[in-house]
């Protein structure tokens, strides 16, 4: 008896403690989310102020490369600041509280000699809390950087993203006369030539730290008959012959960690997809099959490779396991379906589908296995690379005669040219610094 | 006479050894003055700047201070850190090396100048110091906003909200969180990631789905829970997996001492 009440003594006590746990919560910081979906925020940049009468082109300039790089993103709409009042270096941020702009920068900007001081504040306007604040005292010539290097800060402190405003394409262009890599900003800016020479320089694919590049040449001892891949380090000059066995070396893709080059090589007769360390050594085929299996390309979370082959009769895209198992097909629509390319975060994966004489690029959820066809209509579009932050898409596309480089939403909206001059084709995007 | 026999008549409390004595302490004094800012360790803002007194109050700016000279309390704004070593395009020989790439290619140095550390001088340094909040000097410049302060670390204001915006703004350790910005682009953030599920059943119209977790300082996220599940695991677990799909979020803003913060979301469904 004495037993059994000191049971249910036992059960008072713990029910009202149990009750507390399970009530009590901890603080936190409270909010609701409909699933509306994601809105740009207006933003403001009003125009600069100038502490040194000189700096005023600069103070444009900045202005202009900033605002831009805040619209390509996505994440903002840029107000028109015209009908606003010049920062005319007094913070005064009721000035900009008539304006639905969420978020105000505030730009100062003095010369001395060939360099130019940068005082850059970004501001939520309700609050007045100043979101990120940076000093910069660059050459007058990194103007345009330091606007990328801004905006990628405000993207970093509003939403933990890393920006592509530093970002760097790589794309093979013959405007020189022959067929050569070059490198240029993400928004089109500073094209330079990285290789030349009288070999066709084909299909460049930037390393995941954006210093080397691997393209297909051709040996002048092989008689333009013979493909090499060539790893090239950008900025201290080194080239290495990475693989120059067989005629057929091409479609070089780096492994997610830089370490290993995946490529197609005709070398035992078939195409077929082969890994290499960055070094030359350990070749190891990872494919077996008498169709032709090529362009592979890897997931950079799961480090599974997606490639086109025509085993089922026509090119299409198929998905494996980085040692070649577990062989999947992916795609069923269409004739003719090539140039796989998985977004960083591995969520979606662009590739182009051919109807009638052109190509255009689709989108697949890999979750889902939705498609999303992103061109329509507008000439052949072909080779799409995704940027580092997996919402924009780079390809080439001959809308406007011949090819040029574009990038574009992940949606297919907001097109812009980055390349005019000769024909600009396989790019390959990678982070800046 | 020699120097040791000197210095041995020398009693310790004549005046010449006190002057001795006197002089060769100063000496060390100016020395150890001179190479203090190069060999004590450099402090950080934070180590300036205390936590604040009463909460009710508003922070109304921060900006990044930095280094300074060594040893100099961090009053100044920081120069943003300087990007990769100079660097071109390398040629690939002198036949091949293509024109100009200097001009194109190369970025600033890597080493700030000394000429470039911020200065007192600088207008935005007045102006943080007479408006905004300075941290990492140990004043408070939070201005009242009328509400009483709860443990010393409170920079002030609650955030307050309704709809989908923020709700009641606490950290884990009960402090409020005066960030609205911050609060805001965190759930446009989930809103972003959260793919809503296909739901069957008919009834009823709307399904709520509470979901705890915590931000790291860093913007990583841990202890991810269904606190208040919506009877439909499909949709717990979109909810869930918007938050993981949302990672990393945005860094805590460096005014905000806590080491994380800890958010309730409640995920609604509407048919």
């Amino acid at each position: 008896m004495k037993s059994f009440l000191g049971f249910l003594v036992l059960i008072a006590v713990l029910i009202p403690s149990f009750g507390q746990t399970q009530t009590e919560e901890k603080p936190a910081v409270g909010g609701t989310v409909i699933g509306s979906g994601f809105q740009p925020i207006p933003a403001l940049i009003p125009k600069p102020f100038v502490a040194t009468p000189d700096a005023g082109p600069a103070a444009e300039e900045l202005a202009t490369v900033l605002g831009s790089d805040l619209y390509n993103s996505d994440y903002f709409e840029m107000l028109d600041a015209s009908s606003y009042p010049a920062y005319n270096g007094q913070i005064k941020l009721s000035d900009y509280k008539t304006s639905r702009a969420k978020y105000v920068a505030l730009l100062k900007l003095e010369l001395e000699g060939t360099q130019v001081n940068v005082e850059a504040r970004f501001y939520d306007v309700q609050s007045e809390q100043l979101v990120v604040g940076k000093v910069y005292k660059w050459d007058r010539k990194f103007v345009r950087h330091i606007a990328h290097r801004f905006g990628d800060e405000i993207l970093y402190r509003l939403w933990g993203v890393k920006g592509i405003f530093t970002s760097k394409l790589a794309f093979s262009s013959d405007r020189s006369g022959n067929r050569d890599v070059w490198l240029m900003d993400y928004d089109g800016f500073n094209q330079t030539q990285v290789t030349k020479s009288k070999n066709i320089n084909l299909s460049p694919d930037l390393s995941p730290d954006g210093k080397q590049v691997v393209y297909t040449t051709y040996s002048a001892e092989q008689a333009a008959t013979g493909q090499l891949l060539i790893v090239y380090n950008i900025y201290d000059g080194k080239k290495s012959t990475l693989y120059s066995q067989g005629t057929l070396n091409s479609a070089p893709a780096w492994s997610p960690d830089g370490n290993r080059v995946a490529f197609t090589s005709n070398v035992k007769g078939n195409a077929e997809i082969y890994l290499i360390n960055k070094d030359g050594s350990n070749l190891q085929q990872v494919t077996f099959n008498r169709a032709i299996d090529t362009s592979p390309a890897w997931n950079p979370k799961t480090g599974q490779i997606a490639f086109t082959s025509d085993r089922s009769g026509n090119p299409m895209i198929y998905i494996m396991n980085e040692d070649g198992t577990n062989e999947q097909r992916l795609t069923y629509v269409g004739e003719y379906n090539e140039s796989a390319s998985w977004s960083p975060d591995g969520r979606m994966l662009a590739y182009v589908s051919r109807s009638g004489i052109n190509f255009d690029i689709y989108v697949v959820d890999m979750a889902s296995n939705v498609v999303t066809r992103l061109t329509q209509n507008e000439g052949s579009n072909e080779n799409p690379c995704w940027s580092p932050d997996s919402r924009h898409i780079a390809f080439a596309s001959n809308r406007t005669g011949k090819y040029q480089i574009w990038t574009m939403l992940f949606d297919g909206t907001k097109l812009r040219q980055l390349t005019r001059d000769g024909n600009n084709t396989s790019a390959s995007w990678a982070p800046g610094e | 006479m020699s120097a040791q026999s000197i210095a041995v008549a020398q009693p310790r409390d004549s005046f010449p050894f006190m002057l001795v004595m006197s002089i060769s302490a100063h000496v060390v004094a100016i020395l150890f003055a001179l190479v203090a800012p190069y060999i004590l360790p450099k402090r950080t803002p934070s180590e300036f700047g205390g936590p604040g007194g009463s909460g009710g109050l508003k922070v109304v700016g921060v900006i990044d201070f930095g280094k300074g000279k060594p040893g100099k309390p961090a009053t100044t704004p920081k120069t943003e850190e300087e990007p990769a070593p100079a660097r071109q395009i390398a040629k690939v020989n002198k036949q091949e090396e293509p024109e100009d790439l200097k001009s194109k290619l190369t970025l600033p140095e890597e080493k700030p100048k000394k000429k470039d550390e911020p200065t007192a001088k600088s207008t935005l340094n007045q102006k943080e110091r007479k408006n905004d909040g300075e941290f990492g000097t140990g004043k408070d410049t939070r201005k009242e906003s009328g509400q009483s302060g709860t443990d010393g670390k409170g920079f002030g204001i609650k955030t307050a909200g309704a709809g989908n915006g923020p709700g009641g703004a606490f950290g884990t350790g009960g402090t409020p969180f005066p960030f609205p910005w911050y609060v805001e682009n965190v759930l446009s953030k989930i809103e972003l990631n959260w793919v809503k599920p296909y739901v069957q059943e008919t009834t009823p119209q709307e399904y709520y789905c509470v979901v705890y977790f915590v931000i790291t300082r860093a913007g990583q996220v841990r202890d991810v829970k269904v606190e208040r599940g919506s009877g439909i695991p499909s949709l717990d677990l979109s909810a869930e997996s918007a938050i993981q799909s949302s990672t990393p979020f945005p860094p805590l803003p460096n005014q905000w001492l806590e080491p994380d913060l800890a958010f309730r979301v409640n995920f609604t469904y509407t048919r």
